[in-house]
C-alpha cells in the first residue's frame, strides 16, 4: 500500500518528448489507469515508476521518498509485463517463487506461499510445468502469481491482456480487478484500450504526446471530457462532433447547427463558462453528443424534429449503431437492436441537450465546467 | 520411383557423393599414411591402403618433437582465446544490444573492420612491438593477439543471441529483485547458452589452429603449439610424411572429440531454448 507521486515528470529520448511534464497523485490502494493512444507516455511514465527508464527532469517519490535514483530492486515494486515475461528456463513454481528466492525466504515457507498464490490464481495444476507448456492466458495467470507472492507495495501493469483473445481478455480483467479489490493494494495500470480503462480503474489518466489531458473517475472522464481528445478517446462509438454555433440572447443561449436551432437547457447554461458564450455574443464552437444520448423518434411527430436519412446499421445483438447523414458528416445513434430503423430511411432526430458537449474551436478544451 | 525421387538419387550420385570424396580424401590420405613407414610413403607408385601397416609412428612421433608440450600449448592458445573472446566479448555484446548510446552503430561497424584486415599484413610491426617489450615466446601475448583477431567476429555473434532473448525477462528480474548483472547473469547468460557454447567452441578453434603468430613470437619448443610444432616435420631436405601425419591426426582427433562431446549438449540447450 503507498503513495506515489508524480512532479513534472520529464521523460526525453534523444530529441524526441515522450513524458512532458506529468504531475500526478496516485492515492493508497487506488487502481489507476494510465491510458492513452500508442506513443503518447504512459508505457514511458510507468516504467519510470518502475525504475527501468531513467527520468530525465522532474522527481518520482513512492510514500513520500524520492526514487528518482533507487535501483528497481529496491522499490519493491512487482511488474507484469504484456509478453509476460515469464522466465523461459525455470518451471511455473520457480517463475512464481523466484522473488523469494532472491530474498532468501526459507523452504518451507516458500512452498507455503507459492501453494497460497495458485491456489488464489487456480494455477495449482501448472506448477510441475514449463511456460512453453502453457497458453496465453496461464501465462498471465502465472505472472500475475510472480508479482503477487511478493506482496509488495505497488503493482505496475504494462497492457497485461492486450495479447490475449477477447474473450480471455475480459475474463482476465474481471480477475485482476476481483484480485485488487481483496489486496487492495496500489496499482498503476497501462492500457490503450479505453474499455479497460472504464470497466478496471478507480481513476483514470488519460495521456496524449506525453502531456495529461484528463485525471479523473470514468464516469467523470465519459461524462465531463476535458477536450476534444478525451471526449473523441473515451467511449465506443466515438462521441459525434460537428461544427456549431452558440448565439446568445434575452431568452437564454442558442446552439445553431446542420440540424437546426437548439434552446440549450438551463443546467447546460449554467455549466458555460463565464465570459465563453454567456448570454449575449455569439460565437463558434464544437458541440458533441454520445450516441446513446440520441433517441430516434418518427419523422412525423406532432412537434416538428430535424430529419436525417439512415446510412448504414451495424447491429450489436443486443444494440445497433445507426449512422444517419448529416450533411457532410456522420452521425452515429445507438438504439436497441429491436428498434433499429432499415437504411436509407429517413427518421427524426430527439438529442438530449442535457447531455451536450461544447468546445472551444480554437483550444479544443470544454466550455462547461 | 517419381521424377523427383530420380532427381535426388542422380543429385546425390553425381553431385554430393563427388564432393564427399574431395572434401574427405586428404583425411583419408592422412589415416593411410600415418600407419605406413616412410619408405612406403615415398613409393612409386603410392599405395592406398599400407602394405605393411605399423603403428610405429605413433610410437615415435612423441620423441621425434615434443608432441606432449605442443598439445599441452595448444590446449592452452584454445583456452586462453576462449577464456578472453568470452571475458570481454559478453560484456560488450551485451553492451551493444541492450544500451543505447551515441556512436553505437558506427561502433559496430567499426567492429567489422577490424575483421577486414588480414594478420599477416600487421604480423611484423607486432613483433617489433612485441620484441620491444620482451614479450617473446609467451604464449600468453599469441592468445591475447589471436583473442584481438576473433574479438569483433564473435562479439557480433553475441550481439545476435542476446537480441534474441526479450529485455522485458531481464526487466522483469530486475523488479523481483536482481541487478542488472545479476538478471544478466541468471537470465540472459542461461537463454543463450547455446550461442556461448557456439563461440567458446569457435573461439577454441581458432587457438588450437592457431599458426602465424605462433611462428611469429614464438621460438623454443616449450612454448610451440602443434600447428608450429608439426611444421618442423617439413624441412629442407626432407618431408617426414608419415610423422607429420600421425601428428596431424592426433592434433584432428582431439578437437573431433571435442566437438562430439559439446554437440549433445548445445542440440539439448537448442530445443531448451526453442521453447518460447
Amino acid at each position: 500500500m503507498s503513495v506515489v507521486v508524480c512532479k513534472d515528470l520529464v521523460k526525453r529520448f534523444d530529441a524526441a518528448l515522450a513524458v512532458d511534464h506529468v504531475n500526478v497523485e496516485i492515492k493508497d490502494g487506488e487502481f489507476m489507469v494510465f491510458v492513452g493512444p500508442s506513443g503518447c507516455g504512459k508505457t514511458t511514465t510507468l516504467r519510470m515508476i518502475g525504475g527501468l527508464e531513467t527520468v530525465t527532469a522532474g522527481e518520482i517519490f513512492i510514500d513520500g521518498q524520492l526514487v528518482n535514483n533507487v535501483a528497481p530492486r529496491h522499490r519493491d515494486i512487482a511488474m507484469v509485463f504484456q509478453n509476460y515475461a515469464l522466465y523461459p528456463h525455470k518451471k511455473v513454481f520457480d517463475n512464481v517463487a523466484y522473488p523469494l528466492y532472491l530474498r532468501k525466504v526459507s523452504r518451507a515457507e516458500i512452498k507455503r506461499r507459492v501453494a497460497e498464490t495458485a491456489k488464489m490464481l487456480d494455477i495449482e495444476r501448472l506448477l510441475d510445468r514449463w511456460p512453453r507448456q502453457l497458453s496465453g492466458g496461464e501465462r498471465q495467470r502465472v505472472a500475475l502469481g510472480r508479482a503477487v507472492i511478493r506482496n509488495p507495495r505497488l503493482y505496475l501493469m504494462d497492457e497485461p491482456l492486450s495479447n490475449l483473445d477477447a474473450k480471455l481478455r475480459v475474463q482476465m480483467r474481471r480477475e485482476i480487478i476481483r484480485l485488487q479489490r481483496v489486496l487492495r493494494t496500489t496499482t498503476i495500470y497501462v492500457t490503450h484500450d479505453q474499455v479497460e480503462a472504464m470497466t478496471m480503474g478507480d481513476r483514470v489518466m488519460v495521456l496524449r504526446n506525453g502531456q495529461i489531458q484528463q485525471v479523473g473517475e470514468p464516469e467523470e472522464v465519459y461524462n465531463s471530457p476535458a477536450n476534444i481528445f478525451v471526449a473523441q478517446f473515451i467511449g465506443s462509438p466515438a462521441m459525434n462532433l460537428f461544427a456549431g454555433r452558440l448565439e446568445g440572447n434575452a431568452g437564454g443561449v442558442n446552439l445553431v447547427n446542420a440540424l437546426g436551432r437548439f434552446p440549450l437547457p438551463d443546467s447546460l447554461t449554467a455549466r458555460l463558462a463565464s465570459g465563453a458564450a454567456g448570454t449575449g455574443g455569439a460565437r463558434n464552437v464544437m458541440w458533441g453528443i454520445r450516441a446513446e444520448d440520441i433517441r430516434l423518434v418518427s419523422p412525423d411527430s406532432a412537434t416538428p424534429v430535424p430529419t436525417a436519412p439512415v446510412d448504414l446499421v451495424e447491429g450489436l445483438g443486443s444494440d445497433a449503431f445507426v449512422s444517419l447523414a448529416v450533411g457532410d458528416d456522420t452521425l452515429v445513434a445507438r438504439t436497441r437492436a429491436d428498434e433499429r430503423p432499415a437504411e436509407n430511411e429517413r427518421v427524426g432526430l430527439d438529442l438530449n441537450l442535457k447531455r451536450l458537449h461544447l468546445f472551444d474551436p480554437q483550444t479544443e478544451q470544454t466550455l462547461l465546467i | 520411383m517419381g521424377r523427383i525421387g530420380v532427381v535426388k538419387w542422380l543429385s546425390i550420385l553425381f553431385f554430393l557423393i563427388p564432393v564427399l570424396f574431395i572434401l574427405v580424401f586428404p583425411f583419408i590420405v592422412m589415416i593411410s599414411t600415418s600407419f605406413k613407414s616412410l619408405q612406403e610413403v615415398s613409393q612409386i607408385p603410392p599405395t592406398f591402403i599400407p602394405r605393411q601397416p605399423t603403428l610405429a609412428n605413433y610410437r615415435e612421433v612423441w620423441n621425434i618433437i615434443p608432441l606432449a608440450k605442443h598439445f599441452r600449448n595448444s590446449f592452452l592458445l584454445g583456452a586462453g582465446e576462449t577464456f578472453l573472446v568470452l571475458f570481454l566479448g559478453i560484456p560488450a555484446a551485451y553492451a551493444l544490444c541492450r544500451f543505447r548510446f551515441r556512436g553505437r552503430g558506427s561502433y559496430m561497424v567499426f567492429l567489422l573492420f577490424t575483421q577486414m584486415f588480414a594478420p599477416v599484413v600487421v604480423v611484423l610491426g607486432l613483433f617489433r612491438l612485441i620484441a620491444a617489450y620482451g614479450l617473446v615466446d609467451n604464449l600468453a601475448v599469441v592468445a591475447f593477439m589471436a583473442a584481438a583477431f576473433n574479438l569483433a567476429f564473435c562479439i557480433w555473434l553475441l550481439t545476435g543471441y542476446f537480441s534474441a532473448i526479450p529485455p522485458e525477462i531481464e526487466e522483469a528480474a530486475m523488479m523481483d529483485g536482481n541487478s542488472r548483472l545479476g538478471a544478466m547473469i541468471r537470465m540472459t547468460l542461461p537463454l543463450s547458452w547455446p550461442g556461448l557454447i557456439a563461440v567458446a567452441i569457435f573461439a577454441f578453434m581458432d587457438g588450437w589452429n592457431e599458426f602465424l603468430f605462433s611462428l611469429t613470437f614464438l621460438r623454443t619448443d616449450d612454448y610451440l603449439p602443434l600447428t608450429v610444432g608439426l611444421f618442423r616435420f617439413i624441412t629442407r631436405f626432407q618431408i617426414q610424411w608419415n610423422s607429420l601425419m600421425t601428428g596431424s591426426f592426433l592434433a584432428t582427433i582431439v578437437v573431433v572429440a571435442l566437438f562430439m562431446l559439446v554437440q549433445d549438449k548445445l542440440t539439448r540447450g537448442l530445443v531448451a531454448i526453442s521453447e518460447k
